[in-house]
């Protein structure tokens, strides 16, 4: 299941606070910014706020509320690795986090069920497999209380 | 600084020439722009090149074509802001006394569909399906919608408008009226924005001759001053291509209102002086926000301007004469040259049946990936 240095493969690494274990202990990373307290998802290598390269590691919060969503409604171009042949539209959201970012992310729910502050949970799951045939972890977002009457479900 | 001076544009028509390259186009464009100045190639002094999607030293071969003069022709690429940014630095070396004629080139031949994500997007944007250009809008539509009471039915208005006016434009890709009905009834591509809101990538070419005040007087007797020229990119954090993370903690001016602030002091102007607009409508709703952020009306408000006709030709603040990206597609490194060839037009008071009575002072905006953002003021 994992790559040869027993870790899995993701597709960011820096966005994930650790590559081993239960898929479900795996957090969303990056930094808090020592000078303005600004968060970023993923390293950088200076706040892009302040510029400050004064940054510390951080783990995100799993819960956060809807900002704002979308729909895509045909198949993204280029490698896209989600449902394919036949594509499955999907929503997409902004999820903001207590820590003060808010993070674009697919959501993992009907296409109808998204509303402006919902309460969502991360979602770290196997998007693909990899050429050597292992899963390869991205993170999404799902409704944190699952719906019941949802007309279009995916 | 010294003043500049509009002497001459030219344009291509945007749309589809599949059998034309854009070496052609180019020429065209250029060709059209320097017999409207009156002036020969071997006079102009510099140039520039603004495309985003053609190969390595374009301008040197579009303008090479003129025959081989020697002088500086520089290729510039700022996303949909690729216009605006040639043309400040033209603007810069006219202004400064270090040149006294320049021309600037916009010229586009853009792949049908969505645009190759891999100019825009890292791979793992494109892997889990973030890269869709229109989905930053998209949120912010809802978002402005849940906040401000926005509609459907206004953001649907604007691209009513704007196909409205392009009737008249034989310029645009698409010509042709279309009911509030067609465009509510044509199909979702990021809700809340439809298929007949958007514009589409396309092909064109655009261009602009530009002078000094001690030369003008050899090329032109009606120039137009460039009375303010900015490109400048978002501060953080910007909802614009490729989008990932929005800050919930700070919120920094928008760059449109950030480059309008700059080039409305040049100008020594306010909105309220402005008399026509080229606004970018990548989509509607980046048309109703531009509304707001060029100051035309507070904040949450620039759907009442598409209720009331205000933005309409006939009405105090008419954007998009031209009929706008949304029917002349968006050739992107062309897209601002030909938005200052119908401010130029309608400054003339040669736009026809679009024409603003009375025009004198106009403003042109574009914005695109990256929060690249390009704002020209022109006054005759």
């Amino acid at each position: 299941m994992l790559t040869a240095n027993g870790q899995y493969a993701t597709i960011r690494d820096d966005f994930f606070s650790t590559r081993e274990g239960p898929l479900a202990d795996i957090r969303l990373a990056g930094t808090i910014c020592n000078a303005c307290g600004e968060p970023s998802l993923g390293t950088v290598p200076a706040c892009q706020n302040c510029q400050s390269p004064d940054l510390r590691p951080a783990t995100l919060s799993r819960e956060g509320k809807l900002f704002s969503y979308t729909v895509v409604r045909n198949r993204p171009p280029g490698d896209y690795k989600g449902p394919d042949n036949p594509f499955v539209p999907f929503p997409v959201g902004l999820v903001e986090l207590p820590e003060g970012i808010r993070v674009l992310s697919v959501l993992d729910c009907a296409l109808d069920e998204p509303h402006v502050g919902m309460a969502m949970v991360l979602d770290v799951y196997e998007l693909y497999r990899n050429e050597e045939g292992a899963p390869v972890l991205s993170y999404r977002f799902r409704p944190a209380t699952p719906s019941t009457n949802s007309e279009e479900k995916r | 600084m010294r003043p500049v001076y509009i002497a001459g544009v030219g344009i291509h028509k945007f749309g589809r020439f599949d059998d034309k390259p854009y070496t052609q186009m180019g020429l065209e464009a250029a060709t059209m722009a320097l017999a409207d100045a009156k002036m020969p190639w071997s006079d102009v002094q510099l140039a520039y090149c603004a495309r985003m999607y053609l190969p390595a030293t374009s301008g040197v071969k579009i303008l090479g074509q003129l025959g081989r003069t020697g002088i500086s022709i520089v290729d510039i690429e700022a996303a949909c802001a690729s216009g605006g940014a040639a043309l400040v630095q033209a603007c810069m070396a006219i202004a400064s006394g270090a040149k006294d004629t320049a021309l600037v080139l916009g010229v586009e031949k853009m792949p049908r569909g969505f645009m190759d994500p891999r100019q825009l997007y890292e791979d793992w944007q494109i892997k889990t399906g973030l890269s869709q250009n229109p989905i930053p809008w998209a949120i912010r539509a809802r978002r402005h919608m849940h906040e401000h009471g926005t509609t459907a039915e206004q953001i649907a208005k604007i691209s009513v408008k704007n196909h409205r006016n392009s009737v008249h434009n034989p310029n645009a890709m698409y010509q042709k009226e279309f009911s509030l009905e067609q465009v509510l009834n044509s199909p979702l591509v990021n809700d809340p924005i439809n298929l007949f809101s958007i514009c589409a990538p396309n092909e064109g070419a655009a261009a602009v001759v530009l002078c000094s005040g001690d030369v003008a007087a050899k090329y032109t007797d009606a120039p137009i001053e460039v009375a303010g020229c900015a490109h400048k990119v978002a501060l953080y954090t910007h909802f614009s291509v490729p989008l990932y993370t929005v800050s919930a903690r700070v919120e920094n001016p928008h760059v449109t209102q950030l480059t309008c602030g700059e080039v409305y002091e040049a100008a020594g102007i306010g909105p309220e002086d402005i008399d026509v607009l080229e606004v970018q409508d990548t989509d509607a709703f980046c048309e109703l926000e531009a509304y707001e952020h060029i100051g035309l009306c507070p904040i949450g408000e620039g759907g009442r301007l598409i209720d009331d006709g205000t933005v309409a030709i006939g009405g105090s603040k008419p954007v998009n004469t031209s009929g706008g990206l949304i029917s002349k597609g968006e050739p992107v490194g062309a897209s601002h040259l030909g938005q200052i060839h119908e401010i130029v037009s309608q400054l003339r008071g040669t736009a026809g049946a679009r024409q603003v009575e009375g025009a004198k002072v106009g403003l042109a905006h574009v914005i695109g990936a990256g929060g690249n953002c390009a704002v020209t003021v022109l006054k005759r």
